[in-house]
This record gives C-alpha cells, structure tokens and sequence, in this order.
C-alpha cells in the first residue's frame, strides 16, 4: 500500500478555519475490467464492465448533469466508467441527481463502473496554484481518461464524452479518443429515441446570447423594439431576488395554476393567511405549477376577484384572441375596482363582494423549478416539418392542465402519435411561448385501460415498479412452504389455543389485525389485539425495508393495488390467514365490565386465527340468535364492550366525520368494474374500529414513555378558522353555524345542524367538515409541546398508528420502537434521534392528491 | 440530506482507506534527554509526545501512598492542534477526564508495588488532533513508560473504532469522529488480549453491532501493538549498540 498526503484548506462562516486533511493514494484499485488484472488488487471488487463490449465510455460531468433522463432511461449506454472526481462533483451540485446516478450503477444489467480516480496512486493529480478547483477536476477527468487508454491500450476503445469543446479539445490533443454526446448518439444504429431524449445541445450557448442582450437591452432603454421580440419580461438574477425579499419588496411562495384557468395563479407565502392571485401570461412569467416563485405586488387598491371563467390551452392562433379578450375583461374589472374605490359609501354587499378579492401580484422570479416528468400525448395539428432537419418539432400536451405545453423534437414521429408519452422541461426562454423539453419514454396507447393507470400513477409520483432483484432477496428461500422456526416460537407467547378471529373488508387479502376476548374468572374481561409482525420479516436497514420505506403505503386503484411489501409478505406469509400459525405483534388489555383499562401487556405472540370473516359475516352471526358458538359469542362480547369505548370516546369530543367511501362491484372474471356504490358501515366495522384506536392509543403511550423524543406519533391539528370561512358563509344562508373551537363543540354543533325534510344535508356538511380541516401528520415526539400531540379528529391526547404495517411504513417504525421498548430488538440511532425520526415523517406524507384507503384516522 | 458518504459503495473512506485500515503510524522514543522515558505517536495527523519522570520522590507529600507507587499525569493540548484554536484550560473537563482514563488504565498494568512512597509522573502533550487522540495517549504513555524502564506486566494499545452509516469503521480521523456515530475506543492487554478499558461516546448501539465493533477495535489494537513491539525492539538495539560502544 502506497500512501501520500495533501494538504487541503478551506474557510468556512467567515472564519478562516485551517482544514488538513488526509488523502490516502492506493496501488490496489482495480479497472473494472476482467481483462486487466493488476498484482495486489483489492478482492472483492467487482468487475461489472464486460469483456466482450467493443469501447467503454467516460463521461464527463456535465453529461450526467443534463443528460440524466438519456442515462436512466435508454440502454444506449453501457459499459460505462463514472470517475469518482465526476461523482463528486455532482454530489456538492444536485444530491438528486446523484442518487439517480448511484442508482444506474448499481443495476447491474447497465454494467457501469465507479473508477476511483483520485485514490489511485496513477491518476492522482495535485491541484496546481492559482488554478480553479474546476480546471483541476477537468485535468483529473483526463488524467483518468489518459490512464484508462493506455492500460487498455488496443484491447478495447475508450471513448471519453464531453459537451465542454475546451475539454473536448484538450482531450484530444492529450490522445484521448474523444466525442460529444449527440456525436456519440449518431454512431448509435439500435436505438433510435436516444437522441430524442438527449436535451438540446447549444442550449447553455444561448442563453447566453439572450442574457447577453438583455443586458444590451437593460443599457439602452429607449431601444424598445428589441424588447417586443420578447414574449415574457425577464426573470430577476438570484441575487436580486434575495436581496428583494430581505428588504420586504418581494415575497417567496409557492405557485399553484388555477386547473380551471390557465392565466391564473394564487401563491402561497408563508406567514400570510390569504393567497395572492396572479393573472395574465405576463405575469405567471414562465412559472409552473409548484415552482417557488418571487413576487412582487400590485399597489394595493389593485385587488382582484377570482374571474370564473374556464380557459383551456388552446391553438395559438387562437390563444392570442382570447388573450385580446382577456385583457379587455381584466380592464374592465379594474375599471370596476376603481369605480367601487370611488364609491366610498358602499353598502354591505359590496363589503362583502370586497373580501372574496384577493391581492394581485406578478412573478418577477424563479426561485426554485419544480419540474416533474409529465404525462401526455402529442398534440396532433401541429405536425409540421423543420427545413432541411430530419428533426420533428412537435408540442405535447400534458394530462395535467395546470402545465402548459411542452415543445419537444423528435425524428420517430410515426411512433409517438396516438401514444401517451413522457417528457420533461429543459428550459423555457423568453422569445418562446412554450417551454422546451425532450421526450422519455413511450406508456403505451391513448385510452388503453393499463396505460392509464399508469399515467395516474406517474402524475401522482408513486413509485410503482415492480420490486427489484434485491428487495426479492430478502424474502425466505423457501417463499411460501416457510415455516415458523422452533426456536422463533420458543421465544414468544404462545396463543394458538385463543379463539381469535379476524374482520375485514370481503375479499380482503392482507389481513393484518385480529382479536380475542376470553372471560377472567374475576369477572373482567381480556381483549387481544393481534397485529401481523411484519418487522420480524423487514428488518431496518434492509433493501426490502427502504423500498418500504419510499413506497410508505399501499395505493388502491380500482384494478389494482400497488403493494408497500412484495405479496409474499403481504398476502401470505404476513398476512393472518384462518387456521395457519402467524407471527404477530399484540397487546393485551385486562378491561372491566365497562370497557376501561386495568392493565395493558404488549408483546409478542404466535396465533392461529380461528376464523377469517367478513364483515358481513360477521354482522350475521351477531344478529342470528341460533348461533351459539364460540366465534359468535366472542363477536358479542366484542361489540357490547366497544359500545362502551365509542360513548367514551364520543363524550370526550370525537368527530363522526363522514369522507364518502365507494365501493367499486367488479366482475369476477374479467376484472372490469361495473358498479359504483357507497360503501356502507355496518355495526362490526365500527366494533374492529374502536379496538383499533385503542391499540393505537396504548402503543403511543408505550412508545412515549421510552422514547421521549423520538417517538414517531400522528396527530392532527385543530382546524384553521380562515379554511371555515366559506362553509360557515354558506351556512349563514340556513341560518347555521359551527364552532370549531373544541373537537368536543364541533361535535356538538355539528349534532345540532339538521334540516327537516333533508335527511342528506347533515351528511354532506360533515363531508364539508372533514374537507375543511387541516390533513393528520405524523411528527417525532421530541420536535413538539407536549400539548400539541392533540388528535383534534379522534379527541385523543396522543396517538399513532400501529395496527396496519403491511400497507403503512409508519407503522412498521412503531412496531420497531415498541420491540425495543419491551427489549425485544434494538433500534439504530435512525429511530432514536428526533432529527432522522423528522425526516422519516416528511417521506410518510402521503402523496398528494391521492386517496389512501382508511386514511382518516 | 445527508452530504457525506464516510464509506461510498465503492468501499473507501473519505481520506481513501478501506473500513478496517489503519492510518500511517510512526513511531519515536527516546528524543527527550531530561526525562526518563519519551515517545512520540504519530497515527496519520494525530501526533501524541508523552514523557515519564519516576519513579521519583513525591512532590506533594500529602499524595503519597504507603505500599505503593503514586502516578500523576498531566495533560496539555497545543492550541495550535485542532481546527480552532482553543485553549483548555488544566480543570477543563476534558482534560480531568483523559488524565483519569489514564491513571485507571495504567494502574493495574504497571507493578506499583516495587516503588512505595513514590511518584511516576506522565506528561502529555498533543501537538495534533485528528481523531482517535485518547487511543493515541494511551499508546505513546505505553511507550514512554517503557522507555523509562518502569516494570509493566504487559504492552496497552488502544485504538478507535465507530459505528456510522451501519458500517463499522477503525482508526477514525476527525472528520469521521464528529460525524455522529457511537465511538468506542479500547485499550487491550496485547499478550493476554484482555480487554483493560472501554469507553463509548454518544451511546446506544445494537449490541451485535457493539461486538462486531468491538472485534474490529481489539484487532485493530493488536495490530498497533506489533508496530510498538518493532519500535521498542529497535530503540533496545540502540541502546544496547550506544553501551556496547562505550565500554568498548
């Protein structure tokens, strides 16, 4: 082993701090390459580049910076060498993109090779004085190159590739075989989207010009007629907008495009109740939906009311007649605004009308683009040829109505008509309507029933794939004959002799909570909660458990489920299926004759579900005075205690709220859905509810009281009165109100809001309710007031979720926690510290705009 | 977000070591002329000098013991050693507890008994901090105790080793050692392999992680140790030459 040393120094906070650091040069770093071996190589590296591939490619850092979607998604590139100086350099530039990156590499089907370039002892380069640590990398890069070309020298080619020229120049001078990307792609015979994906090349160079004029422009103000060439004003440099912002004159927010209307925006700053509104094209300036923007306000008598007209995109031509049109309405509007200023003696309608309006606003900024991949199809007039370019230039229309479209160019036309696509924004000028991007990926045909599924599921960002070979490892060798191990058992309480029964939803398959009740001989009662003891299969840490953890929940779709754990965990060997010996994790309460606590035990157990029932099934056996059996009696028993638990419950303030849950009939053999029904709550449901929330109650208090600050629990805050304002405005009209002050005067309140002859509207203004208050979170213990973990829904001081760990992540931590708690397991710091324990809460958010089944409590 | 990678996918650290290599150790005794015994300890950028009087009279009577050898250490940080200067003061907390680490662990290693009524004095000084400084003092003390010719039943190596990003890692440097993970450093009996003091900072830890790091220490300890065998066998070569040639 060779060792060297450099000296690095850095500053840091203005305090000049001397950093030395070690740098280790090695002689045992392998090529990649079965065909080069070198003496003392390191063992266990591996050598993914294969033997056979005709050159092996070195990419620069700027064509993994921009060309990531071309890396990830064709297979155009293999054999590829990343150095680690490149790795680097992304990592300090975009964390994103470096874990997409890391995750091409890792596939070993792409076969690329991380090359340590700067811990080996050839390719190491020393910075040179009054060099920029940029042109130090550069030089490193080629170093690299140079090393890799004459250790394979011959046997294989070595393609280095390069958007900079400098480089690309230099490169070539020091007898590198060099290209750019677009040269590269051209050679390429076997895949034809590859270019179409590449992002467009010259584009740094252009807007270099435009800013370059612009700053002409800013220096000749008189010279207008330059400035009209433009479509858009010009954003602010970074730098403007943040000194904008500390002075007060500017506000940053998130945009959200009216879906309704497409030239208007609201922004959401923080720290002020009320969105601002944003109208025109020149205005929104080039932002999309979910960028966070910088604003500037209007003078403030210049307040706007929401316009309700609906604009759709719509053909050029045309788009500018409506913008005609649009512009005329909004003078007249302001012309209106004025009238009412002048108006000073304005009766109460006005008043009113005055509050609706909102503070109107331009972008003057981007602060940060929020640009996703988008769904869509290709907008079919507006195929026409470039002159002399066997490029296409076409515009795509996203599903998504707040995005506007996109042009893109392509050279497989014929392929992409009638498709629904994906592509992404690269940039958007100011002298272009529309933004520019380039195409991903084809789904599949418009309105085929798989396809769109798929394009609902791309738009809502859940992850979806099916699971890759190393979460598959982590399932038992033997799949579904696994047996429980001898020893696993000897470890845990035996239950298998309890009468414990399961209810669920019909045609159920994960099934991952059951119960018991047995009589004590001092009269009181013992009530079981036995949940699927999913952390015995997903331990932390695992492939298996990070997939889970970025999945975070099951997704229901009509035809579909897409599953948080593979469905061996999930169906069968997690799930508590009717006579088969399950692990599970429960607690056992010894209640008395009025359902209240004696004392909790938690722990866990082996079980033998007795019965598997419907919840159906279940109601009729309940109300079937000839059934005598065990089952039946323990369902009774059940359901005489829980009575108790919901008047508690009831008492103390919680919400009945009502989410309106439908229930899609499928036809058993084709799969299709044929009927839509609300989904109706019988007397069982709310009997395996309220021991639910029990369980869910106790853990947290558990989990509380060993882990005071990292604790993973939920809670729901009390709602915000301005999110009431319009449903208590419309309630006035029927002589109505709500007090939303307590959970407990909700309800009341709420109890009260009847009409005669309408047995609905009570019904509809609890959908209106739970629509109005604020979403549950979940939160680690020690980032709040004690006071704060109120569950405002369920009028709990505390509380979390424990009892659905084959479809929520959340409950998978808290099962973790609880284990250790009992000392059972022991947890990594990851669940230990309040920070990680806030970071794992921000992915458990549920994405947005979805549907999670059960989610309201 | 995490930044840093302390060991990427590629297996190296940082600084370009693998998970269980040592940094570069150089090892010196003997430079010192006014003390009886001297070693400098040079493990990458952790450079550790300590020095040994004794055994000597006691200097403050009220300290001695009647059967036994009294030791008292001082320890001095450089301000110049860490990134910041700072200067601790000598009841600075971090500061008692090292010289406390000290004295237990040498205590039942050195035959105090042979030297009642006296005094061994350990001096310490860091001239560089860079991780791993308590393992550090412990090997140069080691060192200087034998330079002195004090009679110890065995050789004490200490080395360092964390949990961080569910990799263990030896020899932490100081980047690797703030980074938050739980540290554990070990001194150990190199002959005997017993283990004579652990310490852990910023504590819990699996336990199967805590014996997995805790081999990986130990080890690491008794590689240490045959690089401090080397260096005592060669300064006992020299020494031996110098006499030879002055009788000659």
């Amino acid at each position: 082993m060779h060792y060297s040393k450099t000296i690095l120094k850095k500053t840091k906070r203005g305090n000049v701090l001397r950093v030395v650091k070690e740098h280790y040069l090695r002689d045992d770093i392998g090529f990649g390459s079965e065909l080069i071996t070198q003496t003392g190589e390191y063992k266990p590296e591996h050598k993914p580049l294969l033997k056979e591939a005709e050159e092996y490619l070195i990419l620069d850092t700027d064509i993994i910076m921009h060309q990531m979607d071309a890396i990830e998604n064709s297979n155009a590139l293999q054999n590829v060498v990343i150095l680690q100086t490149v790795l680097d350099s992304i990592r300090l530039s975009s964390i994103n993109t470096y874990r997409r990156i890391r995750k091409v590499i890792s596939d070993p089907n792409r076969h690329f090779f991380v090359f340590s370039n700067e811990h080996h002892r050839l390719s190491y380069v020393h910075s040179i004085t009054g060099e920029s640590p940029f042109a130090r990398n550069q030089r490193a890069i080629r170093k690299a190159a140079s090393l890799y070309t004459n250790v394979f020298n011959q046997k294989i080619k070595i393609v280095f590739i390069t958007n900079d020229l400098e480089n690309l120049k230099k490169a070539q001078d020091e007898g590198i075989f060099s290209e750019t990307i677009y040269q590269y792609a051209s050679r390429l015979k076997n895949y034809p989207e590859f270019v179409d994906m590449l992002v467009e090349p010259q584009k740094s160079e252009k807007n270099m010009n435009i800013e370059k004029d612009n700053k002409d422009n800013k220096e000749n103000k008189d010279n207008k007629e330059n400035q009209e060439n433009f479509l858009y004003p010009q954003h602010l440099t970074k730098k403007e907008i943040f000194e904008g912002i500390s002075k007060g004159k500017y506000y940053q927010g998130t945009i959200h495009i009216n879906p309704n209307n497409f030239y208007e925006a609201f922004v959401n700053c923080e720290g002020y109740e009320e969105s601002f509104i944003i109208q025109g094209r020149k205005n929104i300036n080039r932002a999309v939906d979910r960028d966070i923007v910088a604003i500037e306000l209007f003078p403030k008598d210049q307040k706007v009311s929401l316009s309700s007209k609906i604009i759709e995109h719509t053909n050029e031509e045309d788009e500018d007649i409506m913008i005609e049109k649009y512009q005329e309405k909004e003078k007249e509007e302001t012309e209106e605004n004025l009238n009412l200023n002048l108006n000073k003696n304005q009766n109460q309608n006005n008043n009113k009308n005055r509050k609706s309006q909102l503070q109107s606003a331009k972008i003057v900024g981007i602060i940060k683009r929020n640009w996703r991949q988008y769904c869509g199809s290709i907008q079919l007039d507006q195929v026409f040829l470039k002159q002399g370019g066997r490029f296409e230039n076409l515009l795509f229309i996203p599903v998504e109505k707040r995005i506007p479209k996109i042009r893109i160019k392509t050279r497989q036309v014929d392929a992409l008509l009638n498709k629904r696509i994906v592509v992404v924004i690269d940039s958007w000028e100011r002298n272009s309507r529309y933004p520019n991007g380039h195409y991903i990926k084809t789904l599949g045909d418009i309105g085929d029933k798989e396809v769109e599924s798929e394009v609902i599921l791309i738009e809502h960002e859940v992850p979806h794939e099916s699971f890759c070979e190393d979460v598959l490892k982590c399932l038992p060798l033997e799949q579904e004959n696994w047996q429980i191990p001898q020893e696993e058992i000897a470890k845990r309480k035996d239950l298998r002799n309890l009468c414990i029964i399961s209810i669920d939803p019909p045609g159920c398959k994960d099934i991952d909570d059951c119960l018991h009740v047995r009589n004590l001989d001092n009269g009181n009662y013992e009530v079981g909660v036995h949940i699927a003891d999913v952390s015995y299969f997903v331990k932390e840490g695992t492939p298996i458990d990070i997939e889970a953890a970025n999945r975070s929940t099951t997704v229901y779709l009509v035809d579909r489920r897409i599953n948080m754990l593979p469905p061996l965990f999930g169906e069968n060997l997690c799930s508590l299926h009717q006579n088969i010996d399950r692990l599970t994790f429960s607690v056992i309460w010894e209640l008395n004759e009025k359902a209240e606590i004696i004392q909790t035990w938690f722990g866990k157990t082996v079980i033998c579900s007795k019965a598997a029932l419907s919840y159906g099934e279940a109601q009729l056996r309940k109300d079937d005075p000839k059934m005598k059996d065990e089952i039946t009696e323990s369902i009774r028993t059940l359901n005489k205690l829980s009575k108790y638990l919901e008047e508690r419950r009831k008492e103390a303030g919680a919400l009945t709220l009502a989410s309106p849950e439908v229930h899609f009939s499928m036809d058993s053999e084709t799969q299709e859905p044929l009927d839509v029904e609300v989904y109706q709550h019988k007397e069982v449901n709310h009997l395996v509810e309220e021991f639910m929330l029990l369980a869910n109650i106790s853990v947290a208090e558990r989990i509380f009281e060993y882990f005071p600050q990292s604790a993973l629990l939920r809670r729901h805050p009390s709602p915000i009165k301005s999110q009431f304002d319009n449903l208590l405005k419309s309630l006035e009209n029927f002589n109505l109100s709500l007090d939303i002050s307590s959970p407990k005067n909700l309800s009341k309140s709420l109890d009260k809001a009847i009409i005669k002859n309408n047995p609905y509207f009570n019904k509809l203004l609890r959908i209106l309710t739970t629509r109005s208050m604020t979403q549950a979170v979940y939160f680690a213990s020690g980032t709040l007031d004690y006071k704060d973990f109120f569950h405002f829904g369920l009028a709990a001081p505390i509380y979390t979720h424990f009892t659905s760990p084959i479809r929520r992540y959340a409950d998978v931590c808290v099962h973790r926690l609880l284990a250790s708690s009992l000392d059972i397991e022991a947890v990594s710091d990851k669940l230990t510290r309040k920070e990680s324990v806030h970071e794992i809460c921000k992915v458990l958010v549920p994405k947005y705009g979805i549907e999670i089944k059960n989610q309201k409590c | 977000m995490e930044i840093s990678e302390y060991v990427n996918p590629e297996g190296l650290r940082i600084d370009g070591r693998r998970r269980k290599e040592l940094r570069k150790i150089e090892i010196e005794m003997g430079k010192l002329e006014q003390v009886d015994g001297s070693a400098l300890f040079v493990e990458g950028f952790t450079r550790v000098m300590a020095s040994v009087c004794g055994p000597k009279e006691v200097e403050n009577r009220s300290k001695a013991v009647e059967d036994k050898a009294f030791i008292s250490v001082e320890f001095l940080s450089a301000t110049f050693s860490t990134r910041k200067r700072t200067k601790m003061s000598k009841k600075d907390r971090r500061v008692l507890e090292i010289c406390s680490i000290i004295r237990k662990t040498f205590e039942p290693v050195l035959q105090l008994e042979l030297f009642p009524e006296s005094e061994i004095s350990i001096f310490i000084q860091v001239l560089q901090a860079d991780g791993g400084v308590e393992s550090a003092c412990i090997n140069a003390v080691t060192l200087a105790l034998i330079d002195a010719g004090i009679p110890m039943i065995d050789f004490v190596c200490s080395c360092t080793g964390t949990y961080l990003d569910s990799f263990c890692i030896l020899d932490t440097n100081f980047i690797e050692e703030t980074a938050g993970g739980s540290i554990l450093i070990a001194a150990i009996l190199a002959k005997s392999k017993k283990v004579v003091s652990t310490q852990m900072k910023i504590s819990r830890l699996k336990m199967e992680n805590f014996t997995e790091l805790l081999e990986l220490v130990v080890d690491g300890c008794s590689r240490i140790y045959d690089l401090m065998e080397d260096a005592t066998r060669k300064r006992t070569k020299e020494q031996l030459n110098s006499q030879t040639a002055l009788i000659k």
